[in-house]
């Protein structure tokens, strides 16, 4: 019979394994939607590619690949993020929210 | 070195065999769920745009990003710990579960904070799930007749 920290990894490397996969198939395959992710709309219904979530998106994957790759490098230990990344991603969401705080307060557009 | 009562160490084994299993069901029910279709994921991205179509929405997507980023590297700092002391059987006992950095809980905070500063947007817009939902759905107003 394994040791129970062992049937702990099995179980969590499964579980967690499984729900990433599952979610990243679905993403691909479009089941999870993700049509206009990146799109806008104007006041007219005409779409157009967002700045704004265009740089949330590359900040957001710059961040989650970076900081995966630092716990590949040193597992032994939760590393911290700097915190310059902190600010770069906070700045990057005021961004965002101002944009369509500003489009939804004018009516021009939506993002 | 303490010596323990042999029922007291068999019966500390059993609990964590019972309870491994049981978060195991529990885990393969749910994953069993979402492989079938049970349980829904198509609309986990999305949520109602301003003419109240749904679209994907940036926050959700980050939110989701940064969840599987964190539970991950956590899973895999619980991991290397593990096989650290599996590897040097010294007779210490398994490490506790390691320290989250603050720059972590921040980045979490972030996410989360602007998931919900967008949907306060979109509610203040009329064009929230339930918002606009219950706009759409409401009833007319009934007219009192005439005198």
């Amino acid at each position: 019979m394994p040791e129970i920290a062992q049937l702990v990894i099995w179980i969590g490397e499964t579980f967690i394994g499984f729900l990433v996969v599952v979610v990243a198939t679905q993403i691909l395959t479009g089941n999870i939607r993700t049509r206009g992710l990146i799109a806008g709309k104007t006041a007219s219904g005409g779409q157009f590619v967002s700045g704004g979530r265009v740089q949330l998106l590359i900040a957001t994957l710059t961040a989650a690949v970076g900081y995966l790759g630092q716990v590949m490098q040193h597992p032994q230990k939760f590393p911290d993020i700097p915190q310059s990344w902190l600010w770069l991603l906070g700045g990057s969401q005021l961004l965002y929210q101002g944009a369509k705080l500003h489009g939804r307060r004018t009516k021009r557009f939506y993002v | 070195m303490p010596v323990y009562n042999p029922s007291l160490v068999f019966l500390e084994l059993l609990a964590g065999y019972i309870i491994c299993a049981l978060i195991a069901i529990i885990g393969f029910v749910v994953a069993w769920k979402i492989a079938t279709g049970s349980i829904d994921l198509s609309q986990l991205l999305t949520e109602k745009d301003a003419s109240g179509q749904t679209s994907a929405s940036m926050g959700r997507f980050q939110l989701l990003i940064f969840i599987f980023v964190i539970s991950l590297s956590f899973f895999l700092v619980v991991i290397s710990n593990i096989k650290i002391v599996q590897a040097k059987p010294t007779g210490q006992s398994l490490p506790g579960l390691p320290e989250v950095p603050n720059g972590v809980l921040g980045l979490l905070g972030i996410s989360a904070s602007s998931y919900a500063v967008g949907k306060a947007i979109q509610h203040g817009s009329g064009t929230g799930d339930e918002g606009g939902e219950a706009a759409r759905h409401q009833a007319p107003v009934p007219q009192s007749p005439p005198r």
